[in-house]
């Protein structure tokens, strides 16, 4: 047996144990829907032997609207509908794959920009840098440049290599996650 | 393996710059702006405080404030005065104000209640209102100097009971008086008419007028006396009435046959009519009584020539009239206005032509008040006048 596919396989169960970590905090979707989609990516994997676009693109905006509040939520469902419906129609109606990775950039850009966010109004009410959302924003930074490099094929590595050492660094940030909470002190650093 | 080409090192540069850049942001711009706000916020906070204070300090009544276990936290000049310039520090406020001892401080302040306590402090009587703020975890205590209306209070409740004396002493009076003048006076008419009918056969024409003379001074008297003291018992209210069914029929019938004598006198006609589907009335007898006596005897007196018509009638909606019209001297426009009031005759002074004290229409209309009736008059003067009572049917 190859050892990529032991690499894939323990990322997939790795990331299966934040959300029981995070249970009952306001990051419980976001890590549930990011474990999930792992071990169904390796199922449309293995059924279709290649990378599927569509379905990346409905976690990315699962994930997106994960990051929010209920009521917040609840409150521009109207906003929600209209780009879940436009998210959809991309999705199975769009021949383009550049619409597509279009999309996917859009999606992950405001995914990038909420944790951003949500870590600036962290620092206000606590005037500490929290290591929690840091590490959040390495993931999605890691997660544009490695869809990125893919498209614009600038990787002077092996593919395969190239996707180990990605896949070895979302482990280790999937075991962070898995340690420690939104609310952890040891991972605060004061302002002053 | 470390190139730019590496999505590792590319996410972990911009990871850095953007660490770098938020980082930089908020330690030297923003956390500084916001350090500033809440000195400005606070600095604002301590301004309003004082304002709060000095609007107190103005204030000339005593204010209190104080915290969850019931230290006072701060008073006012007039709340200092109270303790006579002994120091608030350490001071409970029950120390102050008794009254708030049985008070739940704690709950009060929790529910932002309102509470209105009453005190005296020394020779003082204060007014406290209570108010909980639970926003602060505080309570403050507005007091009012309230002595001047305590004594006005005590002084009000002290006529009061004056009154009231004074009332159980008019009505006795009047009980007295009415008895003390009726007994004789009705001993005098009686004896009187018996010994003129002892006597009549035997004595001279002039005698026999002085004797009749004696009997219409007197009763003359005791109507006066009746009318008086019905008069200020209806005024006073202390006339009570004693509310039955009363068919006005026979009453009228006694009536009109007692005062076709007078009318004979005086070579009147007087008939009485009625047109009742039903004679019952639902008043106090000697109301009705006493007004259809004032009526009759109006009309009479005031009529030299001519007649007096007394009909009973049904009027719609549930009520019964009785009309006394006569063709006597009736009343000019102007004194119509003034009719009801007690004390008046269209011609006053010691020379008027007819005799009375003016109490009889007015006496009728505060009798008619109290049974739920109602009196109109109509009168042309040189003419005649028109009386109608008007009374609840009882059904």
């Amino acid at each position: 047996m190859s050892f990529y596919p032991i690499v894939v396989l323990i990322s997939a169960i790795i990331w299966l144990f934040p959300p029981i970590r995070h249970y009952r905090t306001r990051f419980f979707y976001f890590f549930l829907i990011l474990g999930l989609s792992d071990v169904l990516s390796i199922v449309l994997l293995f059924a279709f032997m290649k990378v599927v676009l569509p379905y990346y693109l409905l976690v990315s905006f699962l994930v997106l609207i994960a990051l929010f509040d209920l009521e917040a939520i609840k409150q521009k469902s109207f906003l929600v509908m209209v780009i879940l419906a436009a998210v959809v129609v991309i999705t199975f109606f769009s021949e383009s794959p550049a619409i597509e990775r279009l999309l996917f950039f859009v999606l992950h850009g405001f995914i990038l920009l909420r944790v951003i966010h949500m870590l600036g109004l962290d620092l206000l009410k606590t005037q500490a840098l929290n290591g929690f959302y840091v590490v959040l924003i390495f993931y999605e930074l890691l997660t544009l440049t490695k869809f990125f490099n893919l498209l614009v094929k600038v990787a002077d590595l092996s593919v395969l290599t190239n996707f180990f050492i990605v896949t070895s660094v979302q482990i280790a940030i999937g075991i962070f996650f898995i340690i420690f909470k939104e609310d952890d002190r040891r991972i605060r650093v004061k302002l002053e | 393996m470390l190139s730019l080409s590496n999505p590792i090192i590319v996410a972990l540069l911009i990871l850095l710059v953007l660490v770098s850049v938020i980082y930089i942001f908020y330690r030297y711009i923003l956390i500084p702006m916001q350090k500033e706000h809440l000195q400005e916020q606070q600095s604002l906070r301590l301004q309003q405080a004082e304002l709060m204070a000095m609007f107190a300090q103005s204030d000339p009544d005593p204010v209190f404030r104080f915290e969850i276990d019931g230290s006072i936290q701060l008073s006012n000049t007039p709340g200092s005065e109270l303790l006579k310039g002994a120091s608030l520090m350490n001071m409970k406020i029950w120390e102050i104000i008794p009254e708030t001892k049985a008070v739940n401080l704690a709950e009060c302040i929790r529910n932002g209640a309102r509470l209105e306590l009453h005190s005296q402090i020394g020779s003082r009587h204060y007014k406290f209102i209570l108010c909980g703020i639970p926003k602060f975890e505080i309570g403050q205590i507005y007091g009012s100097d309230i002595t001047e209306l305590k004594l006005t209070e005590g002084q009000l409740k002290e006529a009061l009971v004056k009154a009231e004396e004074s009332e159980k002493l008019k009505s006795h009076f009047l009980a007295q008086m009415s008895h003390e003048i009726r007994t004789p006076l009705n001993a005098i008419l009686g004896l009187t008419s018996i010994i003129h009918d002892e006597l009549k056969e035997k004595i001279s024409p002039d005698l026999r007028r002085m004797f009749t003379s004696i009997d219409n001074s007197g009763r003359r008297l005791y109507r006066t006396i009746d009318l008086n003291l019905n008069m200020a018992l209806v005024m006073t209210s202390g006339y009570k009435c004693s509310f039955q069914r009363l068919d006005i029929i026979p009453i009228i019938n006694q009536l009109t046959m007692e005062f076709r004598h007078y009318a004979r006198e005086k070579n009147l006609g007087f008939t009485f009519e009625e047109s009742l589907s039903g004679s019952l009335i639902f008043a106090d007898a000697y109301s009705f009584t006493t007004i259809m006596q004032n009526l009759l005897d109006n009309a009479i007196k005031y009529t030299r020539e001519g007649s007096v018509t007394v009909t009973a009638s049904q009027v719609g909606a549930g009520y019964i009239s009785v009309t006394v019209k006569d063709t006597g001297i009736g009343m000019s426009e102007e004194y119509m206005e003034k009719l009801f009031r007690p004390f008046t005759q269209e011609i006053m002074g010691y020379s008027r032509p007819f005799e009375g004290n003016g109490l009889g229409l007015a006496l009728s209309k505060r009798l008619l008040e109290l049974n739920k009736g109602d009196i109109r008059v109509h009168s042309i003067k040189g003419k005649g006048t028109e009386v109608t009572v008007l009374l609840p049917q009882f059904h």
